[in-house]
Parts: structure tokens; C-alpha cells; sequence
């Protein structure tokens, strides 16, 4: 590639960096917006008890509702405001905040990420069933075993 | 009123906060990336893992779609696999796989801002999107 290529590629490059940019900033400051006023107007506390027991299963509380919510929906990366604040606030320990990072790291972004492939021909049971089962068994598993070394006596 | 101003101010202040964290990472390897694309190292590299491909019921330039997926996103990869022609079996292959491990530079990023064991979590989604795309290769 000789140097002129290189210019023009940067160049493009950068302007595809600052519009990827913007999009995430358009998202991100929006979708914070939105989650201080839920948390100013304590929708998690009232929302508490049967989301506690559905995500007790896997080892997480209420606290991790949203940042896990934000991901499984919107993505790690779209949802990254929410998520880094989330986890940040939520006052998750660690053994919590490596349970959301494991559910995430495998299944997030689901409509869209499914979507896609379907739409050029992939089989969407496939594509997305795996996906939940992994989250949910490894999450669940992990969840157990920090519980079992925490109560050992 | 005061309460819902002081909300708002205090979701925008964050959001940008978080937003910059992002974004300082997004600008260079975007850039960095598209600098490669042009270059034939990414071609090189998938020459490397397309002996693996069969046993994931792949063609060999499927590396090529693997690896736009790992570090790029899903529309790159996609970009990329079209030209292939590939059966509805080997679309489905590559959506499990990329599905569980993609985007994977912002992604380890974000993970690593919740202050969790990135590292940890991204061998588990690489190693878990190779044996998954195995796997189903021999059941669907």
C-alpha cells in the first residue's frame, strides 16, 4: 500500500470513526438520561421482589437488573453506558459483576445478532437457542460454586 | 421541578462520561482496523486458521468472516460472507459462532470498565464459539 492509499484510508477511517462516535453518543447519553430517572424515582426498588427470585436462579439480585437488561437487549457495546455505570453503582461484589460479565460475554444483543443471520438464510433456534442455554447453565453453575466456597465452614 | 432538572443534568453529566470512555477507544482501533483491511495481513492470518475451518464445516475463507466478525461486528462479517455463497448450514455455523464471540475489542473493553476478569471471559467466549460451531456442525 503506498502512502497516498494510506491518507485515503485514514482519512475515510476517521470519518467512519467520528459517525460510529456520534452514534454511540446519541444512544448512550439518552439511555443514562433514562436510567436516572428510574433510579431517581426508585422503580428498582418497587420492582424488586419478583425479579430478585427469577434472577436469584442465576446467582444475580435486582441490583444487576438493568446493566443485565441493557446488554441481553441492546448490546455490551450500545449498552455500555448503562452497563459500566450500572455495575459501577449497583454495588455488585465481584463474584456478582464476573456473573453479569458471563451471562453478557454469551448472550447479549439477541434480537438484533439473531435477526441478521435469519434474514440471510441462517436457522434462528440455532443461532439463538445455544446462546441462552450456555448463559443461563454457566451462569447458574458458577453461581452455585461461589455460594458453595463463600458457606463453606 | 428542581428534582427533575437535577436528574436530567445529572443523566446527561454521566452519559458523557461514560460516552469519552468509549469513544477513546472506538476512534484509534477503528482506524487501525480499517488501516489493516487494506493491508494483506488479515488475509494472511485467516490463511492461518483455515485448516480448522472443515472441522467446523466450513470453507477456508470463512476464517476470513471469523475474523472480520472477532475484531470488527456482525456487519462486517456479513459484508464479508456474502460474496462466499455459503448453504443455509454453514450461515446458521457462523451465527452461533459469531453470536457468542464478536466485537470483541470494545466488548473486552466495556467488560473490563465493569471491573471484572476480561481476560478470563474472553478465552471463555472464544473457546466457547469454536466448540459450539463444532458441535452443532454435527447435529443440524
Amino acid at each position: 500500500m503506498n502512502s497516498f492509499n494510506l491518507i485515503t484510508v485514514t482519512i475515510i477511517s476517521l470519518k467512519g470513526a467520528i459517525l460510529l462516535s456520534l452514534k454511540l453518543f446519541l444512544i448512550i447519553v439518552p439511555l443514562v438520561v433514562f436510567y436516572e430517572f428510574l433510579k431517581r424515582f426508585t422503580f428498582f426498588e418497587k420492582s424488586g421482589r419478583g425479579l430478585d427470585y427469577l434472577m436469584g436462579k442465576v446467582g444475580l439480585s435486582s441490583r444487576a437488573a438493568i446493566p443485565l437488561f441493557t446488554g441481553i437487549f441492546l448490546g455490551i457495546a450500545y449498552g455500555a453506558g448503562i452497563i459500566i455505570q450500572g455495575a459501577r453503582e449497583g454495588s455488585l461484589n465481584k463474584g456478582e459483576t464476573f456473573l453479569l460479565g458471563l451471562f453478557l460475554a454469551t448472550c447479549h444483543a439477541v434480537v438484533e445478532d439473531t435477526l441478521i443471520f435469519v434474514v440471510i438464510g441462517g436457522n434462528g433456534l440455532w443461532i439463538l437457542g445455544p446462546r441462552i442455554f450456555l448463559a443461563l447453565t454457566f451462569t447458574f453453575l458458577l453461581s452455585r460454586l461461589i455460594y458453595y466456597f463463600n458457606h463453606r465452614t | 421541578m428542581i428534582v427533575i432538572r437535577e436528574t436530567f443534568l445529572r443523566g446527561i453529566r454521566n452519559g458523557l462520561k461514560t460516552s469519552l470512555i468509549l469513544i477513546k477507544v472506538v476512534i484509534p482501533f477503528y482506524i487501525l482496523i480499517s488501516i489493516l483491511k487494506e493491508t494483506p495481513v488479515i488475509s494472511y492470518a485467516a490463511d492461518l486458521f483455515s485448516p480448522i475451518m472443515k472441522y467446523l464445516g466450513l470453507p477456508g475463507d470463512a476464517a476470513m468472516v471469523i475474523l472480520a466478525g472477532y475484531l470488527v461486528n456482525l456487519y462486517a462479517a456479513i459484508a464479508v460472507m456474502i460474496p462466499l455463497g455459503l448453504t443455509a448450514k454453514q450461515i446458521t455455523i457462523l451465527g452461533l459462532l459469531l453470536g457468542l464471540s464478536h466485537n470483541l475489542i470494545i466488548e473486552t473493553f466495556v467488560l473490563r470498565e465493569i471491573k471484572t476478569n476480561y481476560l478470563l471471559l474472553l478465552m471463555i467466549r472464544i473457546s466457547l464459539s469454536l466448540i459450539m460451531a463444532f458441535t452443532i456442525n454435527q447435529i443440524i
